[in-house]
């Protein structure tokens, strides 16, 4: 009962602290549920729509032609293999809207039966889909985000007969290629219309130059109960009946989901890892408040004691006190992340292609709340210990030491700058006390830094060519090749337009076996245009290869190793003479040129050629050019968008979450480390005010000093952003194929987290600590 | 003729008090005359303080008017009483309440620093001056939990008295020091006021009051006896004192 008591008068007495308590760990369980709602949801989404679609393990796109009986029968017998569906599809080389080209494979495919189609916001499905009429189309998501188009637009599809106009009817969920991250793509046309394109483009087919007009899509399911990972039974399937050697390329189900869920993934866990440093502030800033308060309640735990409470009921009623603040909060944060864990989902959708589950994670939230509880306990057990040192008899004589100036720093007060010297005096003299607030500081800053850096690459191309990323503001792509020569000479008609610099010169992306692995080679002209070679050297000569880091790791190879790469039937050997950053397929790929290429490939031309226009505004003067000068040989695309508005948008808005979240922050601690020091302060205030200090110096001066603290705090934090970001960025970023993130500073990186979290503290400061204004220099009289 | 430099004309002071008004000052008629110093005396709860402070205008008086200069403190704003209070007056409290991060040298510089009117230099060299003259220069970098009360108390004057303030004020001075503490803070309060420092000091220390050249006995929130004495010597002291504890043997102190 006596703990009541005094619980139920802690609080009323200090609603201030208790209030910003169950504020903060508001916020944070509010994100925490919403983040790992959000990620479960997501995955979830992507794993029913498997399960719906009943994916195959192994999808294995081949030449409709190099699909022999024989081959089929093989894979269909293999002992690991459970079934085998085949669908016949026509190799698309692009689809066009508006000038603007999806240039990735796309297959055209009649049957859209299983397959579910958006309602028009995309945030659920169409109870059935019409059968599509002549002239109309199906695409996917990832078509829809990436070329900005919709329903009711026309797009021109390009396939070995020609180009042929349609209309989009709708949006289809398809997760297995749908998703904005995965190159190829699926679409769905009419009956008659696929007959007819069929029909046209079969007869072109020449299966001796690996020219596939019709592809046959395999979906190879692994028998039930089998533990083997997805890699490993293509590994094996392939080993055993060559199905993707022969293929244009395959891909696992494992990367399918992988794919469709990186990039939630990767915000999702940059977000997780600014939510976990938000909880190490909540605690220093309790443990701070907590240890404060037992400096400050000195005279009273003393007189508690004297009245007979032990340590141990002193130490249960505070721990108490933040307890049940911080599971108010957790409550209250919970209950608010329920309707955010309904509608975040929804974000990505654009990226994902799926439409996420809506549910609460419950059990994984209540497990991690429960622990972040347990941490908290921890703390202010710890903090607590202090009880035991407190003598009743001492402490009712005010016999603690000095709680205030633990330590000096001799800057000398002066008239000049009066205000802030004496601001400076008094942040150095209790230095402790703000130091929890300073480590609180560098980390939002490191973290709004972490940002900052982010969103700089976005634009900063200069960086991306760093990472390996092929950045172009023109793009040619010959959908039969050329030679060398033959590029030269559409180079020397651009050089007649407008200066620019060669980014790349390819002959496109092929997968390869790497050792028995399916692998993507990017295969460009010369070892000039293979970027990021960060470890060995490039490219010299034909029986050489760069790998990237994370290809290299996952196959366990190193600089020097020989490979054996296969294609169909062909095999050669090659060494890793570098190792490389590529985004391409998250980083998993391998790179050789032209030269290299001829040995298993026979003959080697150049698709794709990217240019960087030293004028941009002749960018489309150029384009047009080019193609009324060559006609049927290129397809030229310009485009001086550094990066696909979906992802700025989502980073974009993950760099806001983490400003705001940041402010609301730095508002709540100001304010609890601010009621704090004016509660210590108070008579001190008084001496000021009697000495002719108006509140609104007094005010100011408070101000200065946070501001000071949250200054110290910010430079601290871009010095760990300076010295951390990079390998936090590239730890996460990794996922996405950046091993090495490059990381580019401008001004505004350091400045704009530095004079935000400054400005804040000193407003905040200032607001917090209008109390001033009440105190009056009757207090300091003793009658 | 002596010249008032401060007055109250009729200022009252009550308090809010279980849902009533407690009355401290009841229309007190008051005038502190230049190059005086008056001691105001009385017993513990008469509302000696509380005078001192609605004249210094350290607090408001809740009636009535509190001239100085011919302006009503009672009506200055906030800004008016800061400037007052660091370019007018001076204020020693009971228990100093120096500012505990600062140094004694900080703590003193710290107030000539406010006024506007006089240069940094001069403010320091008035600092080291007072300091000196205080016995403190040895000791002006310690901070105040690192000297004696007497020392401390010494050197809330000096912070009291660097900006050459018209009225000092004093609120039990010697109040929280020992005898010799305390002689030596009078002798420094005495060595002002024959200096031309006008002083208003309220004390219940008979001792302290023996250096007034003027003490008031205060009653129940109203002036109750005056007694004009001249200047102090310490020659004196005994005459002095017989004189003062008669008086306030009249007024049944």
């Amino acid at each position: 009962m006596e703990i009541l008591t005094i619980l139920k008068a802690n609080i009323r007495h200090k609603k201030g602290s208790f209030l910003s308590i169950v504020l903060l760990m508001a916020m944070i369980s509010m994100a925490l549920v919403s983040i790992i709602s959000v990620t479960n949801n997501i995955y979830n989404g992507i794993i029913d729509a498997h399960e719906r679609m009943q994916t195959g393990n192994i999808i294995c796109m081949i030449d409709k032609n190099k699909l022999t009986e024989e081959l089929l029968s093989d894979v269909e017998r293999h002992a690991l293999v459970d079934r085998v569906e085949t669908v016949e599809t026509i190799a698309a080389s692009a689809l066009t809207y508006h000038g603007n080209e999806y240039g990735n494979d796309i297959f055209l495919r009649e049957d859209c039966e299983g397959y579910r189609l958006f309602n028009q916001k995309g945030t659920g499905f169409q109870k059935e889909i019409p059968t599509l009429r002549q002239g109309e189309i199906y695409i996917s998501q990832g078509i829809k985000t990436t070329l900005s188009c919709g329903e009711g637009d026309a797009v021109t599809i390009t396939v070995a007969s020609g180009s042929y106009d349609f209309t989009i009817a709708g949006i289809i969920e398809d997760p297995e290629l749908g998703a904005q991250t995965i190159g190829w793509k699926n679409i769905f046309l009419s009956r008659k219309d696929y007959e007819k394109l069929y029909s046209e483009v079969d007869k072109l087919a020449k299966p001796e130059e690996n020219y596939a007009t019709i592809v046959t899509q395999l979906s190879i399911d692994r028998v039930d109960g089998s533990s083997m990972t997805d890699a490993r039974f293509a590994r094996q399937v392939n080993l055993d009946t060559k199905i993707i050697d022969m293929g244009i390329g395959s891909l696992i189900k494992d990367l399918m989901v992988n794919y469709t869920y990186l990039f939630p993934k990767i915000i999702c866990m940059i977000l997780m890892v600014f939510l976990i440093l938000l909880f190490v502030a909540v605690v220093v800033v309790m443990c701070h408040s907590l240890s404060a308060g037992i400096e400050m309640e000195y005279t009273t735990f003393g007189v508690m004691k004297a009245q007979g409470f032990v340590k141990r009921k002193i130490r249960i009623i505070l721990a108490a006190q933040y307890l049940m603040a911080e599971i108010g909060g957790m409550l209250l944060g919970a209950a608010a992340a329920v309707p955010l864990c309904r509608g975040l989902g929804n974000i990505f959708q654009p990226i994902t292609g799926i439409v996420p589950r809506r549910s609460v994670s419950l059990g994984e939230c209540t497990l991690i709340l429960c622990a972040v509880l347990g941490i908290s306990v921890l703390c202010i057990l710890l903090i607590t210990r202090k009880i035991s040192k407190i003598m009743p008899v001492r402490a009712i004589a005010g016999g603690k030491n000095e709680i205030y100036f633990d330590g000096r720093c001799h800057v000398a007060i002066r008239k000049k700058l009066f205000s802030v010297t004496l601001a400076f005096r008094q942040f150095t003299s209790n230095m402790k006390q703000y130091l929890g607030v300073g480590a609180i500081v560098a980390m939002l800053v490191y973290f709004m830094a972490a940002m900052m850096v982010l969103v700089n690459v976005i634009t900063a191309t200069s960086a991306w060519e760093a990472m390996g990323i092929d950045y172009s503001d023109l793009d040619i792509s010959f959908e039969k090749g050329v030679t060398k020569q033959e590029l030269g000479k559409v180079e020397e008609s651009l050089g007649k337009i407008c200066k620019y610099q060669i980014s790349y010169q390819s002959c496109g992306n092929s997968y390869l076996s790497v050792d028995g692995e399916q692998m993507m080679a990017c295969i460009y002209s010369d070892g000039e245009f293979i970027k990021a070679v960060s470890e060995g050297r490039n490219i010299r000569y034909d029986n050489e290869i760069v790998m990237t880091e994370i290809a290299a790791d996952n196959l366990g190879l190193n600089i020097g190793d020989k490979v054996s790469v296969g294609y169909r039937d062909k095999k050669a050997e090659y060494i890793i003479c570098g190792l490389n950053q590529h985004m391409n397929d998250a980083g998993v790929n391998f790179s050789m040129t032209m030269g290299g290429a001829v040995r298993i490939f026979d003959e080697a031309k150049l698709h794709y050629a990217g240019y960087i226009l030293e004028d941009k505004s002749l960018g489309e003067k150029a384009a047009a050019r080019l193609s009324e000068q060559y006609g049927e040989l290129l397809t030229v695309e310009y485009d001086d968008a550094p990066m696909d508005e979906t992802y700025q948008l989502a980073i974009n808005a993950m760099t806001l979450v983490v400003y705001i979240f940041s402010v609301i922050f730095s508002m709540i601690v100001v304010h609890m480390v601010c009621s704090k020091a004016f509660i210590r302060e108070r008579r001190d205030i008084g001496i000021y005010k009697a000495l002719g200090f108006t509140a609104g110096r007094l005010r100011l001066q408070f101000a200065v000093r946070f501001s000071m603290v949250a200054a110290f705090g910010a430079v601290a934090g871009c010095g760990l952003a300076a010295l951390f970001a990079e390998g936090m960025l590239s730890a996460i970023l990794r996922k996405i194929g950046i091993s090495n993130f490059q990381m580019t500073f401008r001004f505004s990186t350091f400045a704009v987290p530095i004079l935000l979290i400054c400005a804040c503290f000193f407003l905040f400061s200032y607001t917090a600590s209008r109390k001033v204004k009440r105190v009056e220099v009757r207090e300091l009289v003793q009658e | 003729m002596k010249k008032s430099i401060l007055s109250a004309r009729k200022i009252s002071k009550s308090f809010a008090h279980n849902g009533g008004q407690l009355h401290i000052l009841s229309h007190v008629d008051f005038e502190l005359y230049e190059r005086d110093f008056t001691v105001v005396m009385g017993a513990s709860g008469s509302g000696k303080s509380t005078l001192l402070y609605a004249l210094s205008g350290m607090d408001r008086a809740t009636a009535g008017q509190v001239l100085y200069e011919g302006r009503n403190l009672v009506d200055m704003k906030e800004k008016e009483l800061a400037r007052l209070r660091y370019h007018d007056f001076g204020f020693v409290f009971q228990q100093m309440h120096l500012i505990s991060n600062l140094s004694l040298y900080e703590n003193v510089a710290v107030s000539g620093y406010l006024n506007k009117e006089k240069s940094a230099n001069e403010v320091n060299k008035r600092t080291e001056e007072l300091l000196e003259k205080m016995g403190l220069d040895g000791i002006k970098s310690h901070l105040p939990s690192q000297v004696s009360g007497g020392e401390q108390q010494r050197c809330a004057i000096a912070r009291a008295v660097v900006n050459s303030p018209k009225v000092l004020f004093a609120d039990e001075p010697t109040g929280a020091l020992n005898r010799h503490n305390s002689t030596e803070v009078l002798n420094l309060l005495t060595e002002l006021n024959q200096g031309g420092q006008s002083i208003l000091m309220v004390t219940h220390d008979l001792k302290a009051a023996l250096r007034a050249t003027r003490i008031l006995y205060l009653e129940d929130g109203k002036i109750t006896g005056e007694l004009n004495l001249s200047e102090y010597s310490r020659q004196d002291e005994k005459g002095r004192e017989a004189q003062v504890n008669a008086w306030l043997t009249s007024l049944e102190w």
